[in-house]
């Protein structure tokens, strides 16, 4: 049985807070609710979004940077020894130099892994993004929400008609 | 009165018709910058050919042009993506039309900078040297050679300009895709990376925007550094310098912004982008660009007058051919390009006019060349043992290969502004968004169907 899929539209952000207000105020649970828009909506992106493990990603990528770099520099150093101008081995300063490029690189890396895994790109787009795409571009903000059965929708639908959006399904 | 915002559609049309359709004077820019380019590689080709003494250097002057152009471009590159990143975190709105020219100017500038060591090998094909990779000969790059620490840094910075750049580009380039038919479409497809525009997304962009902006500022700052440092870590004179690290990430940061506000007046004025690109930014990076005129001189002092003052007799060399000799004309070019002008273009507020702006840019883009050309070859003629003293004179490869690799930046910045939106559409719409929710203006729109239009 597929499930019932509310679908409502609106031109600013302000309408689709108070829509997205309203379905979450009916038990609608956030994860069912998806927002489409051409901006950034910032009021909505927590609320919707959960919460990001994208610095989690960051920090894991420096400290694998760390220790890649540190091996680099530091244990090529002591696979030839060679002393020059009476300097150690392995110079802390220099080392600690290839060890921060590194820890930066693999940042910067694992930052754009976590962007595409947590933002769950490189997937196949929604059938009903390709049908509002063009109007998406020009600024407007479809919502779409799933619900328990077509007469939850006819309610929500109509709790939304009360002035504040053009609405379809 | 404030004119009304441009309504969505209005900013699609206008950022998304360089791209949709293309004009004669695109292939003709082109086609010119094309025949530079080819000039260069044909004269690179010929020192190959013909070996490394085809170019100027000769002993004590093993620095010359090539390492000149790479310091140079190296610097431009802190254009984009550094002052990107401090707009986005200081939240500065005006940003907003600026920064996408600004990181491309990044990338283009770190591609074509990282060419010169290669192109001043004597054999360039053996450059793969450089890479740590466990190879044949059992011997890995020498970490502790300032020369491996540009390699490093340079790589760190162009993966991170290149990331720094595409990240905010995905959703436009999801709205071209969008806008696309046939093969552009599914080429944008892929590129747009299946981008919706869920608030999944958008926050995940900006938290990972915001991330990339804290880690590329660092970046940034150790790569001009860690370019200082080939010169600093020797004894030559007047380059062992305690400074030279934040001279150089001063004097990069200062040339970089110079050369955005010279793509941002060709780009204003060849893609009509007169409602994006207006004198509002041109006076801000003005105020900006002679801050960092007055920081520039400010170091530049302090650094010749050190040398000046210990009166150590091989600095002293060098300072007199500087500010007295063989390369004052250059110098007080250099000066004149770097400070006066500048001071005089961008301190009076009259003066401080969309081409005001770009004529200081341009002496400072100048002069900062020639500030390059001042570090190296001056010293390295002029080096401890007087017996050894050089000269130095550009040759036809030389000069064709520079000339060649500015036309070469140039039309990668022209494809750039033909396959990208040049001015980021959501941000722009996002600011304008803001904006109006700060004056609550409604603001009508051309468009038939309303799209974007502001309901009471």
């Amino acid at each position: 049985m597929t499930v019932p899929l509310l679908h409502l539209s609106c031109r600013t952000a302000d309408e689709a807070g108070h829509i997205i207000s309203l379905l979450l105020s009916r038990n609608v649970k956030p994860k069912d609710i998806e927002v489409l828009s051409a901006e950034p909506l910032h009021e909505l992106g927590e609320t919707l979004s959960g919460k990001s493990r994208l610095p989690a990603f960051v920090l894991a990528g420096a400290a694998l940077g760390i220790v890649a770099g540190w091996s680099m520099a530091a244990l090529t150093a002591l696979l030839y020894p060679l002393n020059t101008g009476g300097m150690p081995v392995v110079a802390a300063l220099p080392a600690g130099i290839v060890t921060y490029e590194s820890m930066m690189l693999l940042a910067v890396l694992f930052t754009l892994a976590g962007m595409l895994l947590e933002g769950r790109l490189l997937r196949r787009r929604r059938k009903e993004y390709e049908e509002y795409a063009d109007s998406i571009v020009d600024g407007e903000i479809h919502i779409f929400a799933r619900v328990a059965s077509e007469e939850e929708s006819d309610d929500l639908r109509l709790a939304v008609e009360t002035g504040l959006c053009g609405s379809e399904t | 009165m404030e004119r009304p915002h441009p309504s969505n559609r209005q900013i699609n049309e206008d950022l998304l018709r360089p791209i949709l359709h293309t004009s004669w004077r695109f292939y003709a820019a082109t086609l010119l910058l094309g025949l530079s380019l080819l000039a260069a590689v044909l004269a690179w080709s010929y020192q190959i050919h013909r070996g490394i003494g085809v170019a100027g250097i000769r002993y004590p002057v093993m620095w010359a042009f090539y390492i000149t152009n790479f310091v140079f471009w190296i610097g431009i590159s802190h254009a984009g993506t550094l002052i990107s990143a401090i707009l986005r975190l200081v939240n500065a709105g005006w940003r907003r039309p600026i920064t996408r020219c600004a990181e491309a100017i990044t990338v283009f500038a770190l591609m074509v900078g990282s060419m010169f060591p290669i192109i001043h090998l004597g054999r360039p094909w053996l450059f793969f040297w450089l890479i740590p990779y466990p190879n044949e000969r059992l011997i890995w790059p020498n970490f502790r050679s300032p020369l491996m620490w540009d390699f490093m840094a340079i790589n760190t910075y162009l993966i991170g300009s290149v990331t720094y750049l595409y990240l905010p580009m995905v959703p436009d380039l999801a709205a071209v895709r969008d806008r696309s038919r046939g093969l552009r479409r599914k080429i944008y497809s892929l590129l747009a990376l299946g981008w919706q525009g869920t608030a999944t997304q958008w926050n995940r962009l900006e938290r990972a925007i915001s991330i990339m902006a804290v880690i590329i500022v660092p970046v940034a700052v150790s790569v001009h550094t860690i370019v200082s440092w080939d010169f600093a870590m020797t004894l030559n004179p007047m380059w062992k310098s305690t400074i030279f690290g934040p001279y150089f990430v001063v004097g990069a940061i200062f040339s970089g912004i110079a050369a955005l506000i010279l793509a941002m007046a060709v780009l204003r004025k060849i893609l009509r982008l007169e409602e994006y690109l207006k004198p509002l930014h041109f006076d801000n990076l003005g105020k900006l660009l002679l801050t960092m005129s007055c920081l520039w001189f400010y170091f530049t002092f302090a650094e010749y007058l050190t040398v000046w003052y210990n009166n150590e007799p091989h600095e002293l060399v060098v300072f007199r051919s500087k500010v007295s000799g063989r390369y004052a004309p250059l110098f007080w070019t250099m000066m004149a390009g770097n400070f006066v002008i500048p001071m005089i273009l961008l301190g009076i507020r009259r003066l401080r006019t969309i081409t005001g702006t770009a004529i200081a840019a341009f002496t400072v883009v100048v002069a900062m060349w020639l500030e390059r050309f001042l570090i190296i070859v001056p010293t390295l003629a002029h080096p401890r043992l007087p017996f050894v003293r050089g000269t130095y004179a550009p040759t036809w490869v030389e000069i064709t290969i520079t000339v060649g690799t500015v036309a070469y930046f140039a039309l990668l910045y022209l494809i750039f502004t033909k396959l990208f939106p040049i001015i980021s559409l959501w941000e722009l719409k996002e600011g304008y968004r803001e904006r109006r929710a700060r004056t609550s203006l409604a603001v009508p729109v051309a468009a038939a169907s309303g799209a974007g239009e502001l309901r009471p």
